[in-house]
């Protein structure tokens, strides 16, 4: 490039007097690095603005040294200042703790709403599971209670003196089975315990008859359940005794004879 | 003193070599701040600022770029631009100068009118008339080359040479 022309365009002069921008301010310093002309030419530059100040000097008021010695000794002229820092300095550390304070606020309130949380579902838990508890305790009520009211019923029944107790024992096929009768002869109501009947199979079903003059009447089929269970069985009148037979499911018309498993007379 | 020696006591905060500073050059630099601001007091207390900050910014002076008076020069001028383009003190002046313009009596006016006549007259006077006025906006009243441009309607490269013509012409008059 041409250096001449550069030093003349005027662009030192306004680098001198710190009239450029920052791009051109960097490139003025580069070129200056690499040509010695344009380092020369910028301190002579600055040394002619130099003298022009130093020869158009006008002395400042002899207060304005002590001023400036005041001030870098940080004596009087310097303690407004410091105040002015100081009350910033506090506004800031003031600033500090309420950012502090909010942290922990927001800390606090984390931890807090964790820990109801954590509360709030192990309540919920617990909950669940009282609740739970509580079904399984009214499903056993409820099995008790309604166990009570068949032996109420059962109770009833056996302590009610119109009722006939007729025990049928068991027959050469089922030595040890055994079945109880209770027959009111007024109402002719028939119930039934048959705890001591074995289990038959699936296929088949217990069948009771009454002997009525010499005939044996239908009283209903029945299975097998609870001990102390009392199952109603047909009304049945002028009974003389009561057998009970194993018949195909659903029983049958006429007794099977050879399968009788107890009998009892009245 | 050597201008190293000085530097190295001012980088140790050795406050003797600020008085030492302030001594040699706190005429020029106030010369320099009064004829941008324009008012005694305010140069005055510009003056103050710029020295707190030779005292408080010396490590950043850097040799290649000029001497330490020019640092000062160039710290001082941006101080008393800064002042100039803030909006309640450029409020005040213009108001000032349409005042003065009706009431020469006004007694700042005077002073002013003193100030801007004390020395720079005698040493501008060779110069011609496109170039006086070159180096009074420029470097006195501190206006920036596009500004000067804009507001006289001279094209920039004009604005250019002659601060480039103005300045040779100063350094052969003031230095030699």
């Amino acid at each position: 490039m041409n250096i001449e022309k550069y030093i003349s365009s005027g662009i030192l002069e306004a680098y001198v007097l710190n009239d450029l921008d920052q791009d051109q301010k960097s490139e003025v310093e580069a070129l200056a690095d690499q040509h010695m002309e344009i380092q020369e030419e910028i301190l002579r530059i600055q040394t002619t603005l130099e003298q022009l100040a130093l020869k158009t000097a006008v002395q400042p008021g002899a207060h304005v040294k002590k001023a400036i010695l005041d001030k870098i000794n940080g004596s009087p002229a310097l303690e407004k200042k410091v105040i002015e820092r100081e009350i910033k300095s506090k506004e800031q550390s003031w600033m500090k703790y309420l950012v502090a304070a909010c942290v922990t606020l927001l800390v606090v309130t984390s931890v807090a709403a964790i820990y109801f949380y954590t509360q709030w579902k192990d309540a919920e838990n617990e909950l669940n599971q009282v609740i739970a508890q509580n079904q399984a305790i009214t499903q056993q009520y409820n099995t008790v209670s309604s166990k009570n009211d068949e032996l109420s019923q059962v109770l009833a029944i056996t302590v009610n003196p119109s009722f006939n107790r007729v025990d049928l024992k068991g027959l050469d096929i089922s030595p040890d089975a055994a079945a109880v009768i209770y027959w009111n002869q007024t109402s002719n109501e028939v119930y039934l315990n048959a705890s001591g009947m074995p289990q038959p199979d699936a296929a088949k079903q217990y069948q009771l008859w009454a002997i009525v003059e010499g005939k044996p009447v239908d009283a209903g089929v029945f299975d097998i359940d609870s001990p102390a269970n009392l199952t109603k069985m047909r009304n049945i009148t002028n009974a003389s005794a009561f057998a009970v037979t194993l018949e195909p499911k659903g029983g049958s018309k006429s007794p099977t004879l050879d399968a009788m498993y107890v009998m009892g007379e009245v | 003193m050597s201008e190293q020696q000085l530097i190295e006591r001012l980088i140790a905060k050795d406050k003797t070599a600020l008085e030492y500073l302030y001594d040699h050059y706190s005429g020029a630099l106030n010369g320099v701040i009064l004829r941008i601001v324009g008012n005694e007091d305010v140069a005055e207390e510009v003056l103050q600022d710029a020295f707190f900050k030779f005292w408080e910014r010396i490590e950043m002076y850097d040799r290649k770029k000029g001497t330490l008076f020019t640092w000062m020069l160039a710290i001082s001028r941006n101080l008393a631009l800064d002042k100039l383009r803030s909006k309640n003190f450029k409020k005040s002046k213009k108001t000032d100068d349409i005042e003065n313009s009706v009431s020469t009596s006004d007694s700042r006016h005077f002073t002013e009118q003193k100030i801007e006549n004390i020395g720079v007259k005698d040493i501008l006077k060779d110069l011609n008339e496109d170039q006086k006025f070159i180096i009074e906006m420029l470097y006195f009243q501190g206006y920036t080359q596009s500004e000067l441009a804009e507001e006289h309607g001279i094209p920039l490269g004009t604005v250019k040479t002659r601060l480039r013509a103005a300045i040779l012409k100063l350094r052969k008059l003031i230095v030699l």
